[in-house]
């Protein structure tokens, strides 16, 4: 078996933080999620300060202030290309790459076998950090796995320096290792798996790695008989070199205050879509079918509640901003009710085929379809120099009172020409 | 009380011409009966969707008084076919529960009082009525039914247009990616008239028909459709909505033509559909001096190729189609052959029958492979 690496960026959003804004070393660091509801991300400071993931925000925001904690609201254009840009660092160790997140990577090392891994791993994590400000774990094993197991230990366990290789470790060595880590780290092991299994009293990694493969099957599933074998050393989930293109996208958030008026709720929907339709693009796909939905605060228990959703089927697949949105507002004017105080609204693009293989249809409009494609090019190109939303739909609206709060947000040091960071000698 | 007492085949018979349409998933519990009315001599079955309605009469040796009962069509169905043939079977209705008598078998089914039956009347409306021969109608529907639309948003397309003007009787259907279009001349001349017949009726009509020279009386109403024939009435509601047109759409200047036999294009279309790819289904028709190749690749990089001789000194084309609208048309012909005119790589192929070219047109859009 070639080993596989497994690559994962150290508290990967806080980590993004500190990379432009280095006073922030040492101190406690967190991210909200959307809306600064709840904490998605922590420095290692924030993890001994006991604070939870998913806490909420509002509950704990007096306490961790106190601890001397640093809040900021999601920046996920500074995310995603400091992601880009580890990934692009990657690449240069292996011809073989599955980008699996935001923050992980898998690195097929077939023809590295004769090499100290431990010592390649060593270089990569040397590189990241140099190149990027990001600091990454590595985990090296056989399968993937394993390697994901490795990787928990070379980020948890002392002695690793950040780089657990599995190979190096004698199979007693690796037993009793895989003795010390509970049964729910597996990679596709959740909460009801874990609790199943503990209760059939298998609850360390290495119990599971001896679990009879058979009853495996029978009492669970053929996935955590796949798991069971690849804790033994057999690949059973091969590497993804090639990301799929995406069979849906969803584009939701949830509002800043709570919204009641159609006009509100259009202009969120326009806005979702417009987002949704440039990444079908991106993509070169276009969707045959439409999702909306809109909610009510379910936190607020005394208020009516209303989750309604609809699907708006296309006549013919389409990627034109415009014809998207029409077809959501439909669907919208259709789910809404006056007299209701919403929360969030989304919409979701289905049917997704690639726009190449599109077939034409006998009562297609070619010119229309011509005008349509270059007025799109025109917008996302315009959009992509001068900044999102530079040309838009104007039922997107303009001031958008509805936006989500994002008060703590940092800068966009990376993708917009305002924010780059200036540096004084 | 007795409400028939006939042989199994008498009433197995006109119960299988309704059950068709039953539903087995419906809204109202009531539709998945079936009505049975005795009147005199006669005996009316139907049964419903709201959408299409049919209706069988069969005369009977004795005769009741009237009465109306619903129950279950398929249990009625099932049972009576799992009788041994020849038998004398009885139905017997008492309050809400009617008992099928035969031999020494006996079934107790529930029953829904027949007044409930939500049984559709033929319109007021005269419409047009035309007269033709049962096997003409159901040859006419066979050869354009395969290219209605299922379930397409443009509700207008997932049926079958009929149209008349003058003694031209027409029936067009499309999905959209491809067209189907027949017509024939009829011995009398009507008024003009259109409807979109729904495809549940379509596909009754083609199943009911029977390939005889009894004639079929078709009204065309504004909102409804009626067909008449043997002891079968099937009365459909009609899609309100404007069909596209159709003639913007069959070319009418390709000069590229090329004959082949039919049986030899489908078999080879059948072999190398094996090798298409299963989400796309797409075929490569690569043209050239007495040679067609038709090609299908899949996603595992594996191929197909099938080569015909035939005669042609035009242009080379080479076309992608999605295999199964070929397949389709070349499965509902009956001609020894075919013709195949074509434009540019980019516009629809034109599929016509030699000696036939008017009355019956197949078109469809190429796709990129």
């Amino acid at each position: 078996m070639p080993p596989v690496a497994l690559v994962d960026c150290n508290n990967f959003y806080a980590s993004c933080e500190r990379v432009f804004n280095p006073k922030l070393e040492g101190k406690p660091v967190v991210v909200l999620s959307n809306n600064d509801g709840c904490v998605v991300a922590r420095s290692n400071e924030v993890k001994a300060l006991g604070i939870d993931m998913c806490e909420p925000w509002f509950k704990i925001e007096k306490v961790a202030r106190r601890h001397g904690v640093v809040a900021f609201s999601s920046n996920y254009a500074l995310y995603g290309d400091m992601s880009a840009r580890v990934m692009g660092v990657l690449r240069q160790f292996s011809p073989h790459q599955e980008i699996y997140s935001i923050d992980e990577c898998f690195l097929g090392l077939s023809g590295f076998e004769s090499r100290d891994l431990t010592a390649y791993g060593q270089d990569i994590r040397r590189r990241v950090k140099q190149w990027t400000g990001i600091p990454v774990s590595i985990g090296i094993a056989p399968t993937k796995t394993l390697a994901k197991l490795a990787n928990h230990v070379a980020k948890r366990r002392a002695g690793y320096a950040g780089v657990c290789d599995f190979g190096a470790l004698s199979p007693r060595a690796l037993d009793a290792l895989l003795d010390s880590i509970d049964v729910c780290e597996v990679w596709g092991v959740g909460r009801k798996i874990t609790r199943r299994l503990e209760s059939l009293n298998i609850n360390t990694v290495r119990k599971l790695k001896a679990a009879d493969t058979r009853f495996v099957r029978q009492q669970f599933s053929v996935t955590l008989e796949r798991t069971v074998a690849e804790l033994n050393g057999t690949a059973c989930i091969e590497l993804e070199e090639e990301a799929p293109n995406k069979h849906q996208i969803i584009s939701s958030r949830s509002f800043g205050k709570a919204v009641e008026t159609l006009q509100d709720l259009n202009e969120a929907v326009s806005s979702y879509t417009t987002r949704a339709a440039e990444k079908l693009r991106a993509q070169g796909s276009v969707a045959g079918s439409i999702g909306v939905y809109i909610l009510t605060n379910a936190f607020k228990p005394n208020e009516p509640q209303y989750q309604p959703s609809l699907v708006v089927p296309l006549v013919k697949s389409t990627d034109d901003t415009r014809h998207l949105v029409q077809a959501a507002l439909h669907g919208l004017k259709r789910i809404y009710k006056t007299g209701l105080r919403y929360k969030k609204a989304g919409i979701m693009l289905m049917g997704l085929e690639a726009k190449e293989n599109l077939p034409g249809t006998l009562f297609d409009d070619p010119a229309a379809e011509a005008r349509s494609a270059r007025l799109m090019r025109v917008m996302d190109a315009i959009n992509g120099r001068m900044g999102q939303d530079t040309l838009q739909l104007a039922s997107s609206g303009i001031e958008k009172t509805w936006r989500m709060r994002r008060g703590a947000k940092s800068p966009n040091h990376t993708t917009d020409w305002s924010d780059i960071p200036r540096v004084m000698a | 009380m007795i409400i028939i007492k006939t042989q199994r085949e008498k009433l197995l018979e006109p119960l299988q011409s309704v059950i068709g349409i039953v539903e087995r998933r419906h809204t109202l519990p009531i539709l998945s009966n079936v009505l049975i009315q005795s009147s005199g001599n006669e005996l009316a079955l139907t049964a419903t969707d709201l959408e299409v309605q049919i209706r069988t009469k069969t005369r009977v040796e004795e005769s009741r008084e009237a009465q109306s009962v619903t129950l279950s069509a398929r249990k009625l169905y099932d049972i009576l076919r799992s009788l041994p043939g020849e038998s004398s079977v009885a139905l017997e209705s008492k309050e809400n529960r009617l008992t099928v008598k035969a031999g020494k078998s006996r079934f107790s089914l529930q029953t829904l009082a027949g007044q409930d039956f939500p049984t559709v009347a033929a319109s007021s409306d005269q419409g047009v009525v035309l007269k033709l021969a049962q096997k003409n109608l159901k040859a006419l529907l066979e050869r354009v039914q395969y290219a209605m639309a299922q379930q397409d948003v443009r509700y207008y397309l997932n049926g079958t247009l009929l149209s008349v003007s003058g003694s031209q009787l027409t029936l067009v259907a499309t999905d959209g990616h491809r067209l189907s279009y027949t017509t024939e001349t009829l011995t009398d001349e009507y008024d003009k008239a259109e409807v979109i017949l729904p495809r549940k009726s379509v596909s009754e009509l083609i199943k009911l028909l029977a390939p005889t020279d009894e004639p079929v009386t078709v009204t065309l109403r504004a909102n409804q459709a009626e067909f008449v024939f043997g002891s079968i009435e099937l009365l459909s509601k009609v899609i309100d909505g404007k069909f596209p047109d159709y003639t913007r759409v069959i070319p009418t200047t390709y000069n590229k033509h090329l004959t082949l036999n039919r049986m030899d294009l489908l078999q080879a279309l059948q072999r190398a559909a094996i090798l298409s790819n299963d989400k796309i289904h797409g075929v490569r028709l690569l043209l050239s001096k007495n040679n067609l190749a038709v090609v299908c690749t899949n996603n595992e990089q594996e191929e197909a190729q099938e080569d015909l001789d035939v005669e042609y000194n035009q242009e080379a084309i080479d076309i992608g189609f999605n295999i199964t609208y070929l397949m389709d048309v070349m499965n509902h012909l009956t001609s020894e052959t075919v013709v195949c005119s074509f434009g540019d790589a980019n516009s629809s192929v034109l599929i016509t029958v030699p000696g036939a070219e008017d009355r019956f047109k197949y078109v469809v859009m190429p796709m990129r492979i």
